[in-house]
């Protein structure tokens, strides 16, 4: 993702990328997805004149940052608090830019970036949730019947994370 | 090494702790670690303790989260300086 939208890797660190799920639901909201919405935003600031002013050195930039606002982009979407994805506002939660006025088109301009994102990943998954596209719950593993724990074990999910983040780079780059 | 016990853990010296298995899930990303873990979990004795051996930092937050789910006990954690994570749980009664 940080190749297709030419994110600068001594800005934007997505090497360090870790995600904390949320603690109040089971069913949060597929991590790449939440990823691609993530580096619309970084493309959007990246490429405006914003300049913050609590923003000392590049390293404010890195991957805290971006870490911070994906986590709270899942918390704040996944199920437990059901904020619709395309409504959540990147530039509210981002500490850097605190203090400064957002122009509304920016704004703008992400939440058409990421509704046309979500709306395609609905389209062709119709799910939007980790637990659904995997088909189980990895904290339930040892809930589930031996049949179960074995197609777990055989891996076939895999293909559908695969084509999960084959998808959000797909529609990423060609919305580019 | 700096240990931390995370939610609810119990406050033992984690150094001082003596696994009966070790699992290696360090490279893989969730939901890996989680599921192996897991799946290690179900092979051992109720009372027997588990030490993982990870590098992905959002399994920080997972483990004790598959603990409590999973009716085991949370040790804890330790920060290693080879800058990987020790995680240990205890096997607990099944649910």
């Amino acid at each position: 993702m940080q190749e297709v939208l030419n994110l600068p890797a001594d800005r934007w660190d997505f090497n360090e990328f870790y995600s904390e799920k949320p603690d109040d639901t089971d069913r949060f909201l597929c991590k790449v997805l939440a990823a691609g919405a993530v580096a619309i935003y970084l493309d959007i600031i990246t490429k405006s004149d914003i300049k913050p002013i609590n923003r000392k050195t590049d390293k404010d930039d890195s991957a805290d940052r971006v870490v911070h606002i994906f986590n709270l982009f899942l918390n704040i979407c996944s199920d437990g608090n059901g904020k619709n994805p395309a409504e959540f506002d990147p530039f509210q939660y981002d500490q850097v830019l605190e203090g400064l006025n957002i122009d509304d088109n920016l704004r703008k301009a992400y939440s058409d970036r990421a509704l046309k994102l979500f709306s395609a990943f609905k389209n062709k998954f119709r799910v939007r949730d980790c637990v659904d596209i995997l088909g189980f719950d990895p904290f339930s593993y040892e809930d589930y019947d031996e049949e179960t724990q074995e197609k777990i074990e055989s891996g076939e999910w895999m293909q559908k994370c695969v084509e999960c983040m084959q998808h959000i780079i797909t529609t990423i780059k060609e919305e580019n | 090494m700096m240990q931390q016990n995370l939610e609810g853990s119990s406050c033992m010296d984690l150094t001082k702790i003596k696994p009966d298995e070790t699992l290696d899930v360090r490279g893989l990303s969730c939901p890996m670690p989680t599921l192996k873990t897991a799946k290690a979990m179900k092979s051992l004795a109720v009372g027997q303790i588990l030490e993982v051996l990870g590098t992905d930092r959002g399994t920080k937050k997972d483990m004790p989260k598959l603990a409590r789910k999973s009716g085991h006990e949370w040790l804890g954690s330790l920060d290693d300086e080879e800058g990987f994570f020790r995680f240990y749980m205890k096997k607990g009664e099944k649910k």
